[in-house]
């Protein structure tokens, strides 16, 4: 056999005995154990009404431990006959929800989630996720974020958040771990400082409450941090805007040319309403589009209409709030809120910014000087006839709440998501006053919706002088004698532990 | 000649080859029979060390919420969130000579007693600065709350939850009557028995699951051994 032949054979079988023995040389692969949530997503748990016997609801924890969402067909069941029963139905993604209505059950209702199906699989409900599903209250259409869910029965069910249904519904609910409490002949009502002793202001960087008629501020979190106050600095364009007009600059029956910086803006990521350079459009449909969908580009081409430019614009807010008495923090760079880079070689990216004691100032101070913004504010849909389009307004408490007419909201990577809301309610006095409720950096939507809208209540109950009286510190422990020993109990160590620092003070 | 030492040649080069490809079949005859041995054995597939982790963290965290309830505004404590993972680990040993051991692994039990001590302590201050905000103080951060203690105990507070606070893990004896022990193994008709009776059982390279009327006990191989 030739040489090179041999060679090539031995080659062959040397590689083949390595492939055949290599597979030894590695262990099988075993299954890895599966990795379990940190904490549990579906949770059954006891749900008593006016302190009769539980029954077992579903709830649902979103993404995070205790942020549950229950299930509405539990809830409906376990109210029927009370006066805050409700009927329940589902129809094309949408949810019917008729107080006072009794509810048909679909069976199931509580007794919580089944441990299997009756095929002996595990609990299994399909669902696309958290989204805006449109929740046809009486006669509102509520936009709360929640869950439609399809169980293995084929039975669609919606679960909403604890907070949200209390709020909605006005329920007088308590929520733990250990279950829910609901008392039919409560209301939903705040208690602000029990709620800022458990991390309540920790969702945004700084809030507010106040009533913008006498000034008064309820409750405040950060009142004087400047923080970025991303699209709700349009409440300034407007108020600039409508002082101009009334100062014979520009009148709001004016045909605006659109300019091509607002065209190009129109045209970016940053666009809402398409625009062409040289397009007529008018003044009340750019402030329509302003303060509705938040559009950028009809604050740009109203500033420049009235101004020329956007710097000069700029010019006018940035005096504007001297005027009224702004803070040193107030400062803008643009008319739309948007975060823009200094045109300097190191250029820094900047964004307009105030405290939420001057947005305060500001919105009061506008609300008192043109209250028929809120003609604007408070519209939900529009149409834009000069501008071919239909808008609807970003600010989701005008769905929500009952009373509330604006004002704006605003969000940026910087900012997270702002939200300043005016609500018109009659005060304890009998006369109507405007609330103010803002809040700035709010993580995601359902914080911004939830937060603010515990804020606004809170606000409602302290115009109305229902709020609960203001937590009395702890009373001082009488003298007692010193307790022998080690406490072996956590009041004693907690009680140990005060006596000694009063002691020392 | 050149023919001749060339057939000669040939000849020599072909019993080379033919060796070879014996050789080969050997080999390949050899993997295949460990390869189908270590298909084909579940008790070689078990002989060896495992072990398994067992997680004490829901029970511990229960312990200490019940702990913290007894005081005022114990109840908004999530002492949930100052608790890392707790896991103590046994280790399970079956032996060729059908004998099996199992036992506690002290350092990990050591490890989650100190851990929950800390947890402990971590909640218990959060309960304090929560009793001083409510008295118009201000709650302060978690190192005031820890000064404070050390003040009234005159020792830290994670020493005064090791020696007077609450239980939080099963005790030392509770675990070893539970999971340290000795005995003789079996395997019959797909089961294993390590004397409490057969028991449903999985191997694999790296886990062994066994499942009964008590549980089901998930070990991985301990490599360390």
């Amino acid at each position: 056999m030739h040489v090179t032949t041999r060679r090539k054979i031995r080659q062959a079988a040397a590689l083949l005995l390595v492939l055949l023995l290599l597979p030894l040389s590695f262990p099988a692969e075993a299954a890895q154990p599966e990795k379990t949530a940190a904490h549990s997503l579906l949770e059954n748990l006891p749900f008593s009404v006016d302190g009769g016997e539980a029954l077992t609801v579903k709830t649902l924890h979103y993404s995070y431990g205790n942020n549950r969402y229950v299930s509405l067909r539990d809830v409906a069941y376990a109210l029927s006959g009370t006066v805050k029963s409700f009927s329940l139905t589902f129809q094309d993604g949408s949810v019917y929800i008729t107080t006072g209505a009794p509810y048909t059950p679909a069976g199931g209702e509580g007794q919580g989630f089944p441990a299997q199906t009756q095929a002996g699989g595990p609990y299994v409900f399909t669902t696309a996720g958290i989204l805006a599903n449109p929740i046809f209250y009486n006669d509102r259409v509520l936009r709360y974020p929640n869950f439609l869910a399809v169980n293995p029965s084929g039975v669609t069910d919606c679960y909403l958040s604890v907070t949200d249904l209390a709020l909605i519904m006005d329920l007088d609910l308590h929520v733990s771990a250990d279950g829910m409490l609901l008392d039919t002949a409560g209301h939903f009502s705040i208690d602000l400082d029990a709620l800022e002793r458990e991390g309540f202001y920790c969702e945004v960087h700084s809030a507010l409450v106040g009533d913008a008629d006498t000034g008064e501020i309820y409750a405040a979190w950060e009142p004087d941090l400047s923080v970025p106050i991303a699209s709700t600095t349009k409440l300034m364009t407007v108020l600039c805007l409508l002082d101009a007009a009334a100062a014979g600059e520009m009148t709001l029956e004016d045909t605006v040319t659109i300019p091509a910086e607002a065209a190009v803006l129109s045209r970016s990521a940053d666009g809402v309403i398409p625009m062409t350079a040289g397009q007529s459009a008018s003044v009340a449909d750019l402030l329509r589009g302003m303060l509705l969908p938040s559009s950028n580009e009809c604050a740009l081409a109203l500033a420049v209409h009235l101004d020329g430019s956007e710097a000069a614009f700029v010019e006018r807010m940035n005096r504007k709030a001297r005027e009224i008495g702004l803070s040193d923090s107030a400062v803008f760079f643009n008319c739309h809120g948007l975060p823009i880079f200094t045109d300097t070689l190191a250029a820094t990216k900047v964004q307009n910014r105030m405290t939420a004691r001057d947005m305060f100032l500001l919105c009061s101070h506008l609300l008192h000087a043109w209250p028929e913004v809120t003609n604007i504010t408070s519209l939900k849909i529009a149409h834009l006839e000069t501008l071919n389009a239909d808008v609807g307004n970003s600010n989701p408490l005008l769905y929500n709440v009952p009373g509330v007419v604006g004002l704006k909201t605003g969000t940026t990577n910087m900012s997270g998501l702002c939200l300043v809301a005016a609500m018109e309610a009659e005060g304890a006095d009998g006369r109507t006053h405007t609330l103010l409720a803002m809040e700035f950096g709010a993580e995601d939507s359902p914080a911004r919706v939830t937060f603010s809208e515990e804020l606004l209540y809170y606000g409602l109950q302290r115009l109305r002088g229902e709020a609960p009286a203001d937590a009395a510190p702890e009373p001082e422990p009488a003298d007692e004698p010193e307790p022998a020993g080690i406490p072996d109990n956590a009041e004693d160590l907690m009680q140990l532990v005060l006596r000694r620092l009063r002691e020392s003070e | 000649m050149d023919s001749m030492a060339k057939t000669g040649a040939n000849k020599g080069s072909g019993r080379f080859a033919l060796v070879l490809f014996l050789v080969f079949l050997l080999l390949l005859g050899l993997a295949a029979c460990l390869i189908l041995q270590r298909l084909q054995s579940p008790s070689r597939a078990v002989v060896g060390r495992w072990r398994m982790e067992l997680d004490c963290t829901d029970d511990a965290v229960s312990r200490a919420e019940r702990w913290l309830r007894d005081a005022k505004l114990g109840d908004q404590v999530d002492a949930a969130a100052f608790f890392p993972p707790l896991h103590v680990d046994v280790i399970l040993t079956l032996r060729r000579d059908g004998s099996w051991e199992r036992s506690l692994d002290e350092a990990s039990l050591d490890a989650a007693r100190q851990a929950a001590v800390d947890g402990m302590a971590a909640s218990a201050r959060q309960l304090l600065r929560l009793r001083v905000a409510a008295t118009g103080r201000g709650g302060g951060p978690d190192e005031y709350a820890e000064q404070l203690m050390q003040d009234a105990l005159g020792m830290s507070s994670a020493a005064y939850f090791a020696s007077y606070g609450p239980e939080l893990l099963p005790s030392q004896e509770e675990l070893r009557e539970r999971w340290a022990g000795s005995g003789s193994w079996t395997i019959a008709e797909g089961q294993i028995d390590l004397g409490g009776g057969p028991v449903d059982f999985l191997a694999g390279d790296r886990l062994l699951v066994l499942s009964g009327p008590e549980g089901t006990e998930v070990y991985a191989r301990d490599d360390a051994a």
